[in-house]
Order: structure tokens, then sequence, then C-alpha cells
């Protein structure tokens, strides 16, 4: 069954609950990408990120802000 | 606080800001990361109801840092210091607000490391990035919209 799906069987149980959870994140994704014609994979990444704390989201800004100011500055894609 | 996200400083001086009653709001993506939009900052930008309020700067003081309260002009309004730091930026311009009184009035609050932090809603930043159109702010914008869609349609997150 996990063959069947691209998940190899090595995985623990942990592994693979949070496999099942990207699974679903990504699907909803996929679904609310095409009721709004945004990209899924930038929603599936809107998904994971609403999912963390509010203090948790502004630790990675801030430190992705930090690390990495030139994307801050870059010209979104049309 | 090993773990914290604010330095010892920054949150002493939220809650000198609290404790005065001092009204302002945290605006920009530091505001809009915390409400779900995905992206980076270098900053938290602090929109004050008034910067003339001496009690703006007795806070900052009480925290360990430097108040400029600026002028017209010459030099620009900020809070720093060695203890403080440069990260708390001072907003004196917000593109497409209504006054100050009228936008807090929708605040949201959030709290990082026990401290209180009062929030411009999301949907009102997306429209001042949308006003002042730079290439970062229409990035932000971009974010702001995903989060947004996901938020309304995730029937579990209050409305923003």
């Amino acid at each position: 069954m996990r063959y069947d799906r691209g998940v190899p069987e090595s995985l623990t149980a942990a592994e693979e609950d949070w496999v099942a959870v990207d699974d679903r994140l990504r699907a909803r994704g996929r679904e609310l990408a095409e009721q709004s014609g945004r990209d899924p994979d930038d929603l599936y990444r809107t998904l994971k990120h609403l999912s963390r704390s509010p203090a948790e989201r502004l630790r990675i800004g801030l430190r992705h802000g930090r690390l990495h100011p030139q994307h801050r500055r870059a010209v979104p894609h049309p | 606080m090993d773990d914290s996200i604010l330095s010892t400083a920054e949150r002493c001086l939220i809650r000198e800001l609290e404790a005065r009653g001092i009204r302002y709001l945290v605006v920009g993506m530091s505001a809009a990361l915390m409400q779900g939009a995905r992206g980076a900052t270098e900053d938290i930008d602090l929109w004050f109801e008034s910067l003339s309020d001496p009690r703006v700067g007795e806070a900052v003081r009480a925290a360990g840092g430097i108040w400029v309260p600026g002028s017209f002009g010459a030099t620009a309004p900020r809070i720093g210091g060695d203890e403080l730091g440069d990260r708390f930026d001072v907003v004196t311009h917000m593109d497409g607000m209504e006054s100050f009184a009228e936008e807090y009035a929708g605040v949201r609050f959030e709290v990082v490391d026990d401290v209180r932090l009062p929030l411009l809603p999301l949907r009102r930043i997306l429209h001042s990035k949308k006003v002042a159109g730079r290439p970062k702010d229409l990035l932000a914008a971009h974010a702001i919209e995903d989060a947004l869609i996901v938020i309304e349609a995730e029937t579990t997150q209050e409305p923003v």
C-alpha cells in the first residue's frame, strides 16, 4: 500500500503521520489553487505557515529577512 | 528566555508602552507574517497614534533605549541604542490608510514571548501594500493575498 503512493516502507509511524499530514496539505493547496487560480505550491506553503503559531511565523520571517535580505526586495511573478 | 523571538529590551518596551496606555499598531510585513502571510522582514514597524506624546520617549528610555522624536524634514523619528537595538522602525506615513483612530478600531492582538502586540489587520496591510506599489510591497501583497485565500477557505480561522 505504501509503495503504491510512493512512500518507502522504512518510515516509522511518526514519519508516516508526517507524510499523511503533508499529503493532506498539498491536496488542499491544489484544491484552493483550482478555485482561486493561484499557485498550488504557494498555497501549500501558506497552509503550512498558518499551521504554526503567530510567534513562530514571526520568528521564521525575521530570521529569513536577516539571512536573505534580498528575498524581500524581489519582484513578484506576474 | 533563550528561545525568545524578541530581545529582553524589546519585550520590555512593549510592556512599557502598554503600561502607559500608549496606542500604536504593529504594521507592515512583521504584522502580516504573524497573521499568516509568508515572507521575510528585517524589522518590526510601529505606527504610533502620536509621535509627540512624551510617554513614547519615557517608555523607550525605561526599556534602555534611545528615543529620537524626529523633526519634520530634518531627522526621522527612531528607536535605537545598543540595548534595544534598531529592529523597531517608527513609521511616519502609511500609504492608503485612514486616520490612526479609524485603523485602530480594527486592531487584532497576538501574543509573542508573553507580550501582547497590537496588529493592523491583514486586509488593511494588503491595501497599504497595494497603494504603496513598490516591488517589495507587491511581493508582500502577493503573499498576503495567498494567506487571505487560505484563511477565508478554512472555516476554523477567525475572519481578518
